[in-house]
């Protein structure tokens, strides 16, 4: 019995790589498509002029804020300071136990105003609207602490924009990302939503609101996540562009047609991965409706943001990215294989499916049994080679990217800092995805056992000089 | 070597190593490349503001610069002088071999072209090349050459901008409407003459430009469109005529007709131009407004009276005791906020402009 499943499992678990690596390859191919198309584009540099017109469509940038006092009136200021001259912000006090709201009641001299809005997305309740003597595109709402997605839907209630940015506000926006963010929106009324590049900035020193010098990391986790990052982005997200499977737009940096948000009800209370249901949930009312929904990601547009750089935080912080995305994959269970749903439901949806949820079952699955058969003799040395052979091999893909990214966009300078990385890309294969797996596995058990909470985030704030 | 772990750890170094010497020689071309763009900047202003003997020596010196840095200094210095500088700029041009290389760029594909567009600034004035460009086949090239005009340039090529107008492409539309703006007054005769025409393409955009221009010269036109068909354009004929400051009887009466529109947004901004003229004589009207069945035409007409001062805020304290449950909200609403504006009397534009979309009553009643 036992040889057997011997011989089944490995034919079984070679079948899986080899899908995996046929959808992956069809990603990055056209990833690598994408980036030549972009790479030839001219750089919008002079677009600039024109979406800085007062024509531009009105942007309300949505800066949900739970506890943030020590931070939060010089991020509303870095957001206020953005060249994009159609804009306003919304701060969403989402009920913080601490000083937020007084700190910028203090900086920006607010005053409340008779909270007046259309609540056309139910919410908590609002306690007061603020708006500031000084700063006419400044809005502040107080509201009763009902999470990150209630805030935000607050703020599209009371939103005046055509358009919303949601921007976490420990994220730091290049000054003219809105101008390039918008441009799928003014070249094709069709699109929806589109998504910007996130980029890690851990020990990058801040300088008046943007980022002096990008360095590499000093700690490892922090390094490998940039690998991991650049990768996500570059290709996980701009390869899904011309297959029209785009599924997800960060939350810390996204911007969205507000109507089209309002019509789906906003953002979703119980999702843990708010971000990709909303999408999903976006791309699947326009398939029902037969209108036609693009979702675009811009790899121009950056925003910076810091990685956690405990173990512990980080795996907290994946095994709920893991929980939010079995949520978004079992909610719009009908839209797997389902050919109603275009390529987002024979395409993405399998890919996030196969690739992305079922991938850490199978690895782990398969360590074991190459471990227990090496130690029961079942495999040589020589076989489990293999296995380092395939992680150098993930490797070396991820130097691959990091050349795609050194030739589009020379994120970082200096030998040193290529060396660096080229080291975290090994070590992001060998040590770092190990890990992942196991914390995605626990994520799938905490998911199972039905539990929703997001956990603590410890964040260190940026470097200024 | 042959195993596979062997032939992974080759490929990894190999790659690792192509990619950090990428990096370096990447470094590297981009210092050289910063060094020439500075020197360029300096030895073309010196050219440019220096007597006739230092700009022949400058040319001189810059013919020995990189193309590409030297374009880009142009080009930068280009955007900020006009007069006898641009000219100048325009001569270190062609003594450099630019205009030559932009005139070689607009016989490729459109990606050069487009290049070529951004670079057009360069070419003399009646070129026609330029107005080519403008008038380019692919979207942004057309969409570039625009956006790179001047204000006494885009006078000039006024004509086609307002064709672009009627463009397939948002894109360009946006650009054109982007450049007639940057001429500001100077625009209005053209704009007048564009919207005279009965077949004017893109005349919703026009009249976008027009809302952007505040002009009492735009008065007669505006008018001639205020029984538009399109409930657009009658909306931006109302937010135009508000922008104009023009009282004269006939305004007011048009303003007092979109009042009563059947769409409810050209009503909103009807009540906003009121607002914004603060036309007391139609202060009553806009106070029955405050029952209107769209929440957004109840909040203009509360804000517009709100703007109006004393009598506004009078007739405003009176709707707090109607009949209408809707209009009592709403002027209780807007007094809250009048007694709360900041100094500069200004309101909160951004809450009180919130959405534009019609919806039943029942639907709409938030607080």
């Amino acid at each position: 019995m036992i040889g057997r499943l011997l011989d089944v499992i490995p034919a079984a678990l070679a079948a899986f790589i080899v899908l995996v690596l046929v959808m992956q390859a069809l990603v990055y191919l056209s990833a690598v498509i994408e980036l030549r198309r972009i790479r030839q584009r001219d750089r919008h540099q002079l677009w600039r002029r024109t979406l800085s017109s007062p024509l531009s469509p009105r942007i309300s940038v949505l800066v949900p804020a739970y506890g943030e006092e020590l931070t939060i009136a010089s991020n509303a200021a870095r957001i206020l300071a953005l060249t994009y001259p159609n804009l306003e912000v919304v701060v969403i006090n989402d009920g913080s136990d601490d000083a937020t709201l007084e700190r910028l009641v203090d900086r920006f001299q607010l005053v409340p105003v008779h909270p007046v809005f259309r609540q056309v997305v139910d919410t908590a309740d609002v306690q007061g609207i603020y708006r500031s003597e000084r700063e006419p595109r400044l809005v502040v709402v107080d509201k009763v602490n009902g999470g990150k997605a209630d805030a935000l839907n607050v703020g599209l209630n009371v939103a005046s924009g055509e358009l919303v940015c949601a921007i976490d506000a420990d994220t730091l926006v290049a000054p003219d990302a809105l101008q390039q963010l918008v441009a799928p929106f003014v070249s094709d009324p069709d699109t929806v939503a589109a998504g910007g590049n996130i980029r890690l900035a851990n020990d990058s020193v801040v300088r008046g609101g943007r980022i002096g010098e990008l360095v590499v990391p000093r700690s490892w986790i922090a390094g490998v996540q940039v690998v991991e990052y650049t990768r996500a982005f570059l290709v996980g997200r701009l390869g899904w562009n011309p297959l029209g499977g785009n599924l997800i737009i960060s939350g810390a940096f996204g911007l969205f047609r507000r109507s089209v948000l309002l019509d789906i009800g906003g953002y979703e209370h119980e999702s843990v991965g708010e971000d990709m249901e909303l999408v999903v949930r976006i791309r699947r009312h326009h398939y029902e409706i037969g209108r036609p929904a693009k979702v675009v990601f811009s790899p121009d547009p950056v925003a910076w943001t810091e990685c956690p750089e405990s173990l512990r935080t980080l795996a907290r912080q994946r095994n709920r990215w893991c929980r939010g995305l079995l949520d978004v994959l079992s909610r719009h269970r009908r839209m797997i294989f389902n050919p109603r749903y275009g390529t987002a439901g024979m395409l993405a949806m399998p890919y996030f499916l196969i690739v992305e949820a079922l991938a850490p079952i199978v690895e782990a699955l398969g360590l074991i049994i190459v471990f227990v058969g090496l130690a029961l003799g079942w495999y040589e040395l020589s076989e489990v080679a293999l296995i380092a052979a395939a992680s150098l091999a993930g490797a070396t893909v991820s130097m691959l990217v990091l050349v795609c990214d050194e030739l589009s966009f020379r994120s970082y300078s200096g030998a040193m800092s290529r060396l660096r990385f080229a080291f975290l890309a090994v070590v992001e294969q060998v040590v770092y995805r190990p890990l992942t797996t196991v914390w995605r596995l626990w994520g799938i058990k905490l998911y199972l056992q039905g539990r929703t909470e997001w956990g603590a985030q410890v964040r260190r704030g940026f470097r200024t000089g | 070597m042959t195993s596979p772990l062997g032939l992974a750890v080759a490929g990894a170094v190999s790659v690792a190593a192509f990619y950090v010497a990428l990096g370096v020689l990447h470094d590297a071309a981009v210092r050289r490349h910063q060094r020439s763009f500075e020197r360029a900047r300096v030895d073309l202003a010196e050219t440019v503001l220096g007597s006739e003997d230092a700009a022949a020596r400058g040319i001189a010196t810059l013919r020995h610069l990189p193309r590409r840095a030297l374009a880009q200094a142009l080009v930068g210095l280009a955007t900020d002088l006009g007069g006898n500088a641009r000219s100048r700029l325009r001569r270190v041009a062609d003594a450099t071999g630019v205009s030559r290389h932009i005139r070689r760029l607009a016989r490729g594909r459109w990606r050069r072209r487009a290049r070529a567009a951004q670079l057009q600034m360069l070419l003399p004035d009646d070129d026609p090349l330029r107005t080519a460009l403008v008038l380019d086949p692919h979207p942004v090239v057309r969409a570039r050459a625009v956006e790179t005009l001047g204000p006494e340039e885009t006078l000039d090529a006024a004509g086609h901008l307002f064709e672009l107008l009627g463009d397939d492409n948002p894109g360009v539309r946006l650009a054109a409407q982007q450049a007639l703006l940057r001429c500001d007054a100077r625009l209005i005769p053209h704009l007048i003459a564009h919207m005279d025409r009965e077949d004017a393409p893109g005349a919703l955009l026009g009249l976008e430009v027009a809302a952007n221009l505040p002009d009492p010269r735009l008065e007669a036109v505006l008018l001639r469109h205020a029984d538009d068909p399109d409930p657009s354009r009658r909306m931006l004929v109302a937010t135009a005529l508000g922008s104009t400051l023009s009282e004269t009887d006939q305004t007011l009466s048009v303003l007092s007709a979109l009042l009563d529109d059947h769409d409810s947004t050209v009503r909103a901004c009807a009540a906003g131009a009121i607002g914004r003229l603060a036309v007391v004589e139609l202060a009553p009207q806009l106070a029955a407004k405050l029952s209107d069945p769209a929440w957004v035409v109840r909040r203009e007409a509360g804000s517009s009276l709100a703007r109006m001062g004393p009598v506004g805020t009078m007739l405003l304290r009176v709707h707090l005791t109607d009949e209408d449950r809707f209009a009592r909200d709403m002027a209780r609403q807007i007094l809250d906020i009048v007694a709360t504006r900041d100094g500069s009397g200004t309101l909160a534009d951004g809450i009180i402009l919130s959405t534009v979309d019609e919806m039943p009553v029942e639907e709409v009643w938030a607080s």
